[in-house]
């Protein structure tokens, strides 16, 4: 257990969502919220009425749990200035994705027309994504010859391809701007959360909000990887400022487009990847 | 010490209104106005929603929605009504389709006046429904 990680997870998760409002706030000539909004949004969510759909399974509140909890497990198992990793590198990429699909089964189980959509495009989602992801990781693995946190050694420019699929696939994998199809708010009322009140929808919230900061500190693990406590602050917060920064500025793609753009693309590329991993330690 | 008041979310409902006073309700979250300042956000899902914003008079076709979609929203939801429309049927006061005054229908916390009513007393009116949540 890392509980330093755990600690540094919990408080950049509801600092982080506050640096993202503001810059979307700003990006459009606006003031934005006070910098404690997102624990105030939690706390009335926690004391609000959780509404239960007759109609739904009696187990969907705990949807949210499920993906919260594996969440938890990788945050407090990664590395943080110096502290040696609890988890390896295969076991954060099954946790991840037990997170992500947490969300289509809570639409599916919802009982609402609109998580149902909402559903189904994450789970499409899910499957164009998924592949590229996995083989930009792998692509660091094979490079630093480690399953390990512990061992990757830093920065190098044979792994620039796969920082980029890495980095593309994140945005996909927590739902930001070009590819929000999912949760597309002005089409889907809100997506496979419409149906949650309460208690679950603040543990969607945190799913959503833990995800940005594992996201950005897996990338600095993976690719930038310095084992110093202030860099390691620093930079997950550039990381994660600039995914919001891409939020603010780009448009929402099609369904069709996120899976052409991936498969097209993101698969090839990461293949590239990999075999240029192969090929410098081979 | 509630936080609902530091962060109320607000649901948008339409029961027929001329489209006035829904654009100066949506005029109240751009750039001039901004009321993410407050903490308030617009939400898609009465199931999110604190603060219920009710625009235009409410007319027969739609009056069994409303009353659906208003049970959907979870208890402490504070009903405000902008608009003559909500007070007295406003320009659609004689006609046959409409069934005017909103409180008939449903328990209304307060009402803002006017045909539209400015941005300005709209967030005027949410900071003083803000003091009716609980
Ligand atoms: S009050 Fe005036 S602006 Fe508002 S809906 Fe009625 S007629 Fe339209």
């Amino acid at each position: 257990m890392n509980y330093l990680n755990l600690a540094f997870v919990g408080i950049a998760a509801f600092l982080f969502v506050w640096i993202e409002r503001k810059i979307l706030a700003s990006s459009q000539y606006r003031v934005g919220p006070p910098i404690l909004q997102p624990v105030y949004d939690l706390l009335k969510l926690l004391e609000k009425e959780t509404i239960r759909n007759f109609f739904a399974s009696p187990m969907l509140p705990f949807v949210p749990f499920v993906g919260l909890s594996a969440l938890l497990v990788v945050a407090a198992g990664l590395p943080f200035a110096g502290i040696p990793a609890s988890i390896d590198i295969v076991t954060t990429i099954f946790l991840l994705l037990l997170v992500s699909v947490a969300y289509p089964i809570a639409g599916f189980l919802s009982f609402s027309p609109y998580g149902y959509i909402s559903a189904r495009r994450a789970a499409i989602q899910i499957l164009s994504y998924e592949l590229p992801l996995t083989l930009s990781i792998i692509s660091a693995a094979i490079f630093h010859q480690t399953l390990s946190f512990n061992n990757l050694s830093g920065f190098s420019f044979y792994l620039l391809p796969a920082m980029a699929v890495f980095y593309v696939c994140a945005l996909a994998a927590m739902h930001k701007k070009p590819f929000d199809v999912p949760n597309a708010v002005e089409e889907l009322v809100a997506g496979s959360e419409t149906e949650f009140s309460g208690i679950p929808l603040a543990g969607f919230k945190l799913i959503e909000w833990i995800e940005g900061v594992i996201l950005a500190e897996l990338f600095f693990l993976l690719f930038i990887g310095i084992p110093d406590a202030i860099t390691h602050i620093v930079s997950v917060t550039v990381i994660f400022s600039s995914f919001a920064i891409v939020e603010a500025v780009t448009p929402r793609l099609r369904i069709d487009h996120v899976t052409d753009f991936f498969i097209k693309y993101m698969v090839p590329l990461s293949i590239a990847g990999v075999v240029i991993a192969c090929c410098v330690r081979f | 010490m509630t936080f609902v008041k530091k962060s109320p979310w607000i649901f948008h409902l339409n029961t027929g209104s001329c489209n006035g006073c829904d654009i100066e309700a949506v005029a109240c979250v751009t750039p001039g106005f901004d009321i993410e300042r407050l903490g308030a956000k617009l939400v898609g899902s009465p199931r999110h929603a604190d603060i219920i914003l009710v625009t235009g008079p409410v007319n027969k076709h739609s009056l069994e929605r409303i009353k659906t979609v208003v049970e959907q929203a979870p208890k402490g939801k504070v009903i405000v009504g902008i608009g003559a429309c909500t007070i007295s049927g406003g320009l659609f006061k004689d006609s046959y389709n409409t069934d005017p005054p909103l409180g008939k229908h449903m328990p209304v916390t307060m009402y803002i006046p006017g045909c539209p009513p400015k941005p300005e007393a709209i967030i005027a009116g949410l900071a003083k429904a803000l003091e009716a949540l609980k």
